[in-house]
């Protein structure tokens, strides 16, 4: 069991900077998901708490001890590669024992912890098949059990459910959230796939280009995103953003203008309470997620336009909305199946509790 | 299309048969006159028309041949050993390990496979007998170690490159040296490029002549290709082709069945499985 704590971490690649002062904590037996698109550091961050890449400048600490240039075995991380990279010829008992044999584990302990891990991962009668005769599920838990008989203090998984047809997925989600549950062990996890860091999560830390742009709980980075790239990156589907005028900008309230004429107040956050309206006015939009939107029955109208598209999903029903004034279509999630069809004008209620102001792409007020 | 069909099934069979008859007669000339006696040899026929092994004790009779094929077979086996394992650790170094001046080396190391035998023949010649080697088997294993490493380690390279890095990665995570990588992990992956490699270098060593000549002076050290060279006649005038290709057919069989017994093992694809597939 291991807390890590990455102090101002930085790499970069030649010219190319893939990590730009990284501090991060770790609580010891917290599973961290560190999500963020393709090519924003993530795996590089992983590698270098592995002890696979060297940081520029910045120190590793894991367990309270400075590993930053400790080789990889002695650090107590265990990883599970995207890839899996099983070892092709040696059987699901051999690869899982190469570790401790490394470690000059007695026979019978090695017999004992395979066995261990192999009943917790439920591969007990794979044991003697080699990586090429498992399905890509089998070979996935032969990668995590290689990783868990170790025990190691702290567990890395890179990318481990990619490789996994969607059903599948679901299932090994399930699966990692009970065995994290089990074993109590300190994990990060990198993906790119935001439900897994939603679903997966103790907290989450969204990258982008080399940074952390936010790092909390799943929910509080639903509800009150720093700043544009979050809110966008995290839920499905993704946040409506609409350009707004300033209309008003006093005693900690904001009052922004929909293009439709309707206005919407919301506190501003403590923060950015006295920088001067003119720094707030550039680039002024409100992001409201298409769940939160509201198709208006005679009600309060904040906006109005012409679905486009509708897509049935089932339990949910998503409305494209052609709004004038708003260049992009705005997307409202009603939840089950509903009667509305392309063509049809509709009122759009937009509750301002649900909302974020964000200006040039910060986020200055939260509705809720 | 059934006539085309024919024709360039016809045509395709007319090549291979060509092909076949230009690789194996050869060989088979050779069995059936190792198999005639006497005049019988110089009246050519498709098959043999006695069948004695009159040429075959002769070979062993003459000369001590029993001992060149002896030596032939441990130069080759030392050659093979010596070639593979540091091909493989060459290789380990040359395919995954980013140093500056690796094409520089590697490109070194395909210069020296041009040189001809006879540019380094002198050169070599001193070196031997300044280790004190000369008209010993080792100095032959050393020699040959200039004709097999090139390929060799060219071959073993481009095979490692194509290993995924993240099963070395693995390997370093669960605690292996360097050395336990490559033994463990890489070797047995590039099987079967160190099988194709080592049986190579198996020929080059086994047919080897210009160095064996040079490097060696008594029976005891001569190799098999030397010694068929030196098979003589009874006078001066004579040449014993009877006993000559006899003692062919018996150093090309062994390595006839060599091949054709590892064959089996050159397969690839054995890297399957180890990433998602």
């Amino acid at each position: 069991m291991s807390s890590v704590a990455l102090v101002e971490i930085a790499k970069s690649f030649g010219r190319q900077p893939a990590l730009v002062g990284i501090d991060l904590e770790i609580a010891d037996g917290e599973f961290m998901v560190v999500v963020g698109p393709s090519g924003c550091g993530k795996s590089t961050l992983l590698r270098i708490v592995a002890g696979l890449a060297q940081p520029d400048r910045g120190d590793v600490v894991i367990g309270g001890e400075r590993v930053t240039h400790w080789p990889p075995a002695r650090r107590g991380v265990a990883m599970v590669f995207q890839s899996y990279a099983l070892y092709p010829h040696m059987t699901a008992f051999d690869n899982m024992s190469f570790g401790l044999e490394q470690a000059r584990a007695s026979r019978a302990e090695i017999d004992r912890k395979v066995r261990w891990a192999a009943d917790i991962l439920r591969i007990s009668h794979l044991l003697e098949r080699k990586p090429r005769e498992l399905s890509g599920g089998e070979r996935q838990r032969v990668a995590i059990g290689r990783a868990i008989t170790r025990e190691p203090g702290v567990f890395l998984l890179d990318e481990p459910l990619s490789n996994l047809d969607a059903g599948l997925r679901g299932h090994m989600r399930a699966e990692l959230i009970e065995l994290h549950r089990r074993l109590k062990v300190t994990t990060i996890h990198v993906t790119h796939d935001q439900v897994e860091a939603m679903t997966l999560a103790d907290r989450i830390a969204v990258m982008r280009e080399g940074r952390i742009e936010q790092v909390g709980p799943p929910l509080s980075l639903y509800r009150r995103p720093v700043n544009r790239f979050v809110g966008s990156f995290i839920g499905a589907p993704q946040m409506n953003f609409i350009a707004v005028e300033l209309r008003g900008y006093a005693d900690g309230v904001l009052v922004v203008g929909l293009p439709g004429g309707a206005e919407l107040r919301m506190p501003i956050e403590p923060e950015h309470r006295f920088a001067p309206a003119a720094s707030v006015e550039a680039g002024l939009e409100i992001g409201v997620r298409p769940e939160h939107l509201i198709a208006s029955n005679g009600g309060k109208a904040d906006l109005a336009g012409r679905i486009r598209l509708v897509e049935h999903l089932g339990s949910a029903t998503l409305l494209h909305v052609r709004c004038p004034g708003i260049e992009a279509d705005v997307r409202i999630q009603l939840p089950g199946i509903v009667s509305w069809q392309a063509g049809q004008e509709i009122a759009i209620e937009v509750p301002a509790a649900q909302c974020t102001i964000f200006a040039a792409g910060v986020a200055i007020a939260h509705g809720g | 299309m059934t006539v085309r069909w024919l024709l360039a099934r016809g045509g395709f069979l007319l090549v291979l048969g060509g092909f076949l008859f230009y690789a194996v007669f050869p060989f088979y000339y050779a069995l059936i006159s190792s198999l005639e006696s006497g005049s019988g040899l110089f009246e050519p026929s498709v098959l043999p028309r006695s069948a004695t092994i009159g040429n075959y004790a002769a070979v062993f009779g003459e000369q001590p041949f029993a001992r060149s094929i002896l030596n032939s077979f441990m130069v080759a086996v030392g050659t093979v050993a010596a070639t593979l394992f540091l091909a493989a650790l060459a290789a380990y170094a040359l395919g995954r390990i980013r140093f500056r001046g690796r094409r520089g080396v590697l490109f070194t190391v395909l210069t020296i496979s041009m040189f001809p035998q006879v540019a380094v023949l002198s050169g070599m010649f001193e070196l031997i007998r300044a280790l004190g080697l000369y008209d010993t088997l080792p100095s032959l294993m050393l020699s040959y170690l200039i004709l097999t490493l090139p390929f060799s380690i060219w071959v073993l390279t481009a095979f490692m490159r194509e290993l995924p890095d993240e099963i070395e990665e693995a390997a370093i995570l669960d605690g292996a040296s360097r050395l336990t990588v490559l033994t463990r992990i890489l070797a047995p992956l590039i099987a079967p490029a160190l099988v194709t490699t080592g049986l190579l270098a198996l020929i080059i060593a086994w047919n080897e002549f210009l160095f064996a000549l040079t490097f060696t002076l008594s029976a005891e050290a001569r190799t098999v290709p030397v010694a068929i060279a030196l098979i003589s006649g009874s006078t001066q005038h004579e040449l014993p082709w009877g006993i000559i290709m006899a003692a062919s057919v018996i150093v090309t069989v062994p390595l006839l069945i060599i091949v054709l017994l590892f064959q089996g093992r050159i397969v690839s694809g054995l890297t399957a499985g180890a990433i998602k597939g």
